[in-house]
């Protein structure tokens, strides 16, 4: 009978050990995962000194409703303000339409975006609008902190549905990483 | 800081900064700061304006309609000949 005991008491620490290193494997691959994820997963990052004044504007030669530069868009470059590989960016925008009484709209996306029309007015891009009022008064302004997304090569462009609006762009707050 | 810099007749402007590339940008100057007499007339410059008179306005809206109509009528002239 002491024999028998002994023995179960054997299986029940074997059966204990197992379940344990079980356990253990999970935990560690768990950790492992956990790991993972914190390494890749991006997050947001305070700029600590951000420049002062205005880091990019432009109030003339806008074609309205077109995104790229070499048709009447704005191409501003982030590059040298936030890390290589730098997802998007918080910065606060402020756009006014001072000589009419158009609507006022504005749109934003990553450089040369493929997923979005060059013309985000005709193009219903309404998910990309970094502004929008219905308001037809003249002076009406629109600011804001916004997220834009980057290109790889840190660059964003933005396009108008007026080419009477004057965008001012202030230096990036955050940056996500 | 570089910037990449232009200028449009109608005294507006453009400018934002040269990035890590530094690719040359066709019809812009690179500055090494944005002129003055520009950071005067942005938001919070001494001279920027944030309401415009609106007979301004209406002279403006004028002229551009006068200009069409210019254009409209040359284009006319040339037809006829």
């Amino acid at each position: 009978m002491e024999q028998y005991a002994k023995v179960l008491r054997r299986l029940e620490e074997l059966e204990s050990l197992e379940i344990s290193d079980y356990i253990k494997t999970l935990l560690d691959d768990a950790d492992a995962v956990a790991a993972r994820m914190t390494l890749d997963a991006p997050s947001w990052h305070k700029i600590a000194n951000p420049g002062t004044g205005w880091f990019a504007s432009k109030t003339a030669g806008w074609t309205a409703d077109r995104f790229t530069i070499a048709t009447g868009g704005f191409l501003v470059n982030f590059s040298a303000q936030v890390p290589t590989g730098t997802k998007a960016i918080r910065v606060f925008t402020y756009i006014i339409n001072p000589s009419d009484a158009d609507l006022h709209r504005a749109w934003a996306r990553k450089a040369s975006d493929p997923n979005i029309s060059n013309t985000p007015l005709a193009s219903s891009e309404d998910s990309h609008h970094l502004f929008y009022t219905n308001t037809d008064t003249a002076n009406r302004a629109m600011s804001g902190q916004k997220v834009i997304w980057l290109s790889d090569a840190g660059k964003a462009e933005f396009a108008v549905s007026s080419a009477n609006l004057d965008i001012y762009i202030a230096y990036p707050l955050e940056y996500l990483l | 800081m570089k910037f990449y810099l232009k200028r449009y007749p109608d005294g507006g402007w453009e400018y934002s900064p040269v990035g890590l590339d530094g690719e040359p940008r066709e019809g812009f100057e690179i500055v090494d700061k944005i002129p003055q007499d520009i950071r005067d007339k942005e938001p919070g410059g001494k001279d920027y304006q944030e309401t415009v008179d609106p007979q301004d306005v209406k002279i403006a809206m004028l002229e551009e309609e006068m200009a069409t109509m210019k254009a409209d009528l040359e284009e006319l002239k040339a037809r006829k000949v």
